[in-house]
């Protein structure tokens, strides 16, 4: 599979997509204890971190969903948390099987 | 401080005295003290030590130029008859160290193409490194027929200014006689600047007086030197900044990063940077305005930072996933507010925007 023409990374990041998928790697973990401690205020910073950079190595999803989980947490609906959290790791996990 | 720095070792000895008279039965206690007294003394001696070699350095070149200039000037008949070989080429593109936009025509020696080359990426940084930051250069290798050539560098900066000429029968001889005059030049520019003055470093033109021929030199290689702009990038997420970092590298910037807690205020400050892409909420409650007001502060304790911004104010562009109404730069005498871009911004967008940004700053 061409990752590059499938999420539209730009060729000069290829070198350092494996990082950027490793650090969303954890980025699921801190989603898990934020929600499970119904942290908004934490899923809603990284949720602004996510809206931030996904779009810049060509991975509109996460940034999409970075801007949803924010949403989310304005709300305080948890539910909609979880199933955000869910599509995210859903998402870094079929990246990561197109990169590694 | 001179008056001080003059009087000081007669004071001292006179201090020492009396010390010494009032105190002649605490023997045991001046034996203690004594290292402590001749400390300063041993300190006053080295600067002075200092100050000599000092001044031999800043004595006259160690060569005659007029000479120089009278034996270059000698072969004149040899030039004039020779003149025709040469063509003009000129380049105009913006100085860059590692990719040299130097073009000269076939009848330019190899030698000559290969001393402009190193002159241009490896002995004229070094020199214009020694100079002030923030200035601009410009060079001029000028073919006077087969066999001479004449050099011209110029330049300025808000406190000072150089400008030398060099003749030579090679560019590297030219370079090197103007090198020998930017250097004393430099070395007197030092010294105004520890008076706090401006400098004017006037060019060597007296070795050009007797060149009949000027009206028919032709510029072979001209360049401007105009220093790629330096962007500084203050981000706390490692992966937008990699990423804003590439495309200004890309476009022939120099970068420098920032998380925003690393000094970021002293590198708006006290780095010569040109545009800052700034981040608006660097975590741990520390926000885009803030660091202005940091920055806006170190500015105003130092003159020279002072001259500098008010000369030249950084151009700052907020990059945030806020929108742009809840981004507000507080009005500032040293940094203006360029433009706003609201992520999430993609790569070629971002690489876009970037590049309309330099060119309507003149890059």
């Amino acid at each position: 599979m061409d990752l590059i023409k499938e999420y539209n990374i730009p060729i000069e990041l290829k070198g350092v997509i494996p990082g950027y998928i490793g650090r969303r790697d954890q980025d699921i973990t801190s989603l898990k204890t934020f929600v499970a401690n119904q942290d908004f205020d934490s899923v809603s910073k990284l949720g602004h971190k996510l809206k931030g950079n996904g779009a810049s190595f060509g991975f509109d999803r996460i940034s999409e969903l970075g801007g949803l989980l924010m949403k989310a947490c304005d709300r305080y609906d948890i539910a909609e948390v979880k199933s955000l959290v869910a599509d995210f790791e859903g998402e870094v996990n079929s990246i990561k099987s197109a990169v590694l | 401080m001179l008056f001080l720095e003059k009087a000081f070792l007669p004071i001292f000895l006179f201090l020492a005295t009396i010390s010494g008279l009032a105190f002649g039965s605490m023997i045991p206690v001046l034996f203690l003290v004594m290292p402590v007294l001749v400390m300063p003394l041993l300190m006053y001696c080295y600067t002075q030590v200092y100050k000599q070699k000092y001044k031999a350095l800043s004595d006259e070149l160690d060569f005659d130029l007029s000479n120089f200039t009278a034996s270059a000037l000698g072969m004149t008949s040899a030039v004039e008859t020779s003149r025709t070989s040469r063509d003009l080429v000129r380049t105009d593109q913006p100085y860059k160290y590692q990719d040299l936009p130097i073009i000269i025509e076939d009848s330019a020696s190899l030698v000559a193409q290969e001393q402009i080359a190193n002159i241009t990426s490896r002995q004229l940084p070094e020199i214009i490194d020694a100079m002030p930051s923030n200035g601009s250069a410009t060079q001029h290798f000028t073919a006077f027929g087969q066999e001479h050539w004449v050099y011209r560098f110029h330049f300025k900066s808000v406190s000072a200014e150089f400008n030398a000429v060099g003749i030579g029968g090679l560019p590297a001889e030219a370079f090197a006689v103007a090198r020998q005059v930017l250097e004393k030049q430099i070395r007197e520019w030092h010294i105004a600047r520890e008076k706090d003055l401006d400098y004017y470093g006037e060019a060597n033109t007296d070795i050009l007086q007797n060149l009949q021929q000027a009206q028919s030199m032709r510029t072979v290689v001209q360049m401007s030197h105009k220093q790629a702009p330096t962007v500084l990038i203050v981000e706390d997420d490692m992966d937008v900044a990699t990423a804003t970092e590439s495309i200004f590298r890309q476009l022939g910037c120099k970068t420098i990063l920032s998380d925003g807690h690393d000094g970021a205020s002293h590198k708006m400050s006290f780095q010569d940077v040109d545009f800052i892409v700034l981040d608006w909420i660097l975590g741990d409650n520390l926000s885009a305005d803030e660091l202005v007001r940091k920055s806006t502060r170190i500015i105003d304790a130092f003159k020279d930072l002072r001259a500098r911004f008010q000369n030249q104010h950084a151009k700052v562009i907020t990059y945030s996933a806020l929108d742009k109404s809840k981004v507000h730069l507080p009005d500032n005498k040293y940094f203006d507010h360029l433009d706003h871009w609201q992520k999430p911004v993609n790569y070629s967008e971002l690489a876009r925007r970037a590049s309309d940004m330099l060119v309507a700053n003149g890059y």
